[in-house]
């Protein structure tokens, strides 16, 4: 287990558009596009998930020639129990409305 | 790799990121290239800025990370493996952090920028350069005169026409000051300038004996115009030994006698110093960062009356007055011997400055002893005895004030001894200890920027400085405003006007004695800079010396 994040609305977004399909590599301006969240917001939330190792990341194999690899993250299965309990407890105490029903309980 | 853009804002967006990445701190870059990375996907060129606008806040903010980060490590410290303290051959190191070295020095510097941290390293620094005045100093003034000028503030114009430096320029403000209130007049006799200067614009003294006639004052300004060239003449003659030939010459000079005439029978005397005083205090008070120096400066540029003059004038009557006694006429003479004693009664009244005060008493004693000189001659043995018990007793007074002024100022100047030499050195405690901080972090940062030689001597001594430097630079800085606090009350009573002139004074003295505890003093002088030198050269050549057996015993050992 990470450190006990402090959980903004925001971050409670971006766990649940990594939810959607947990076991698939998400983009930054996919999950932003998801999420609504500018990237100035996005990214200082991936860093600290990161840090806390309920995220994994990597970068892309074969990139589009002529451009750079683009960095991909995904929810650990650690994090995504944890990130399951989260938004259900926000869910409970009415501090958050999930997008797209009720998080995969 | 950069993003391939087509439209213009989409370039910029990715030039931006580009340029941040290039500055971005190592431990968090690949946030930044990710950021980068996504931009490619972007074809809305607004939101292109948009998401790079995102990436630059992420680069501050990994800045600001790294910066605390980097304010963690000691000073030399780097992020790489070399910023680790090593081992026995490993390079030395602060054992504080940046921060905590840069969070003291701040403290200590806080402490030198309060109000009276600031009076306080002002005042030593120009007792350092013997409160002359700076070329700051000069411009703080002529800043306060263009501003006076400005609001039409003649006081405050005549206060810098007191206080500025230079006679010249001095009386330009004093000129501006007088055209906007003709009652301040009288500073063109109380500020000091010499007597070419006063004779370069007669008009001054035109309007000056217009203002005040009753005055004694302006008449023995005028008259001492008057016997500057004469004073001259006669001393490039090789006369200027010889007082009667003085006298004689200046008997033969119409205006300057009929000036002491004027002098010797206006019905007041006032040498300006108590307006003169008051108008350098109120100045002050409405400028409270001038430094103390230049106050004093205002003070001291008191005019007093050339006692040449007014003793050479009494003499010249006294004998006169003794001729007509001989010539028959006793009742003129003791008319011409009582104006001189008048005149230094006025003189002694009208004046608080204990020099002009001394003069009148010198010269109410030339006044007495043409008296008991004529009772004499007249064989009037009563009154001869009358004058001479006068003569006892204003001798006897005047040694009691001599000596109580004397003394007065003995205690005031020792008492503050002790106080002013921990001021001194407290103030080139915090110097040396602030320079020695500054070049010991220097030298370990540039260090750790080139990798210079991360062990020796000198390596050692710039950690020690780091480390205990900075608590030493908060600790003297604090000892420095205590020891100056009795001061800064000082000049604070001064400023309020709570203070007698006596009083006032003494607070010059005091200034007088932390100039005179001034330990950089002992540097200023060439003898003790090449007694200095050669002591370190010796040093040196000592240690090369010893260094040199030593390595050379060593390598004999092997």
């Amino acid at each position: 287990m990470g450190i006990r994040l402090r959980l903004s609305k925001q971050t409670l977004a971006l766990l649940e558009a990594l939810l959607v399909q947990p076991a698939q590599w998400h983009h930054g301006y996919a999950l932003s596009q998801q999420t609504g969240l500018a990237s100035g917001t996005l990214y200082p939330i991936l860093m600290r998930l990161e840090k806390s190792s309920w995220l994994e990341t990597r970068w892309e194999d074969a990139p589009v020639p002529g451009r750079p690899p683009r960095h991909f993250y995904r929810l650990t299965s650690d994090g995504r129990e944890w990130a399951r309990e989260e938004l259900g407890a926000a869910q409970e105490s009415k501090f958050w409305k999930p997008a797209h029903g009720k998080v995969g309980l | 790799m950069t993003v391939p853009q087509s439209s213009l804002l989409s370039r910029v967006a990715v030039n931006s990121m580009d340029l941040a990445l290039r500055f971005w701190p190592e431990s968090s870059r690949r946030w930044g290239q990710a950021v980068l990375a996504e931009m490619g996907e972007i074809s809305e060129p607004g939101a292109a800025l948009n998401w790079a606008a995102g990436g630059i806040l992420l680069f501050f903010r990994a800045l600001a990370a790294h910066f605390l980060e980097w304010m963690k490590l000691p000073a030399g410290a780097r992020f790489s493996g070399a910023g680790v303290p090593g081992g026995g051959n490993g390079p030395n190191f602060p054992k504080h952090s940046r921060l905590v070295t840069a969070v003291i020095l701040l403290a200590a510097v806080a402490l030198l920028f309060l109000p009276i941290g600031r009076e306080a390293a002002t005042t030593v620094k120009e007792s350092w350069r013997g409160f002359e005045a700076s070329p700051g100093d000069r411009r703080d003034l002529e800043k306060i005169a263009a501003r006076a000028e400005a609001e039409k503030d003649a006081r405050e114009l005549a206060f810098v026409a007191l206080s500025y430096p230079d006679a010249d320029r001095a009386m330009q403000f004093a000129d501006g000051a007088v055209a906007l209130d003709p009652n301040l007049m009288w500073i063109y006799a109380s500020r000091s300038t010499s007597q070419e200067d006063r004779l370069k614009n007669p008009d001054r003294l035109k309007r000056l004996k217009g203002f005040d006639p009753g005055n004694a004052t302006v008449h023995l300004v005028s008259a001492s115009v008057e016997s500057s060239p004469i004073f001259k003449r006669t001393i490039e003659q090789g006369r200027g030994g010889n007082p009667e030939s003085i006298i004689e010459a200046l008997a033969s000079d119409k205006d300057w006698r009929e000036e002491m005439d004027l002098a010797f029978l206006a019905p007041r005397y006032d040498g300006y110093f108590q307006r003169h005083v008051d108008l350098v205090r109120e100045g002050w008070r409405k400028n409270p960062k001038l430094p103390p120096g230049l106050i004093a400066t205002g003070v001291w540029t008191h005019s007093v009356p050339d006692f040449g003059n007014i003793r050479e004038y009494a003499d010249l009557r006294v004998s006169e007055a003794l001729r007509a006694g001989a010539g028959g006429n006793p009742k003129e003479a003791e008319t011409i011997l009582g104006q001189i004693t008048d005149f230094g009664n006025r003189m002694t009244a009208g004046s608080p400055d204990f020099f002009e005060h001394s003069m009148g008493i010198g010269v109410k004693k030339r006044g007495l002893e043409g008296f008991r000189q004529l009772y004499r001659a007249n064989g009037q043995a009563d009154k001869e005895k009358e004058i001479e018990a006068q003569l006892i007793e204003i001798k006897t007074n005047e040694d009691a004030r001599v000596t109580s002024y004397i003394g007065w100022r003995t205690d005031v100047m020792n008492g503050f001894k002790w106080k002013a030499t921990a001021v001194q050195i407290s103030a080139v405690l915090a110097l040396f200890l602030g320079i020695a901080i500054v070049f010991s972090l220097l030298m370990l940062e540039a260090g750790a920027a080139f990798r210079w030689k991360a062990s020796g001597a000198g390596r050692w001594i710039a950690c020690r400085v780091a480390d205990y430097g900075p608590v030493l630079f908060l600790g003297a800085s604090v000892f420095f405003l205590i020891s100056f606090r009795p001061l800064a009350e000082l000049f604070e009573q001064y400023r309020s006007a709570e203070q007698a002139n006596a009083e006032a004074m003494g607070l010059f003295w005091r200034m007088y004695v932390l100039g005179d505890a001034n330990p950089l003093a002992y540097f200023y002088n060439p003898y003790h800079q090449w007694l200095i030198g050669t002591i370190a050269l010796a040093a040196i050549a000592v240690i090369v010396v010893a260094r040199g057996w030593v390595r050379r015993k060593a390598i004999a050992g092997r």
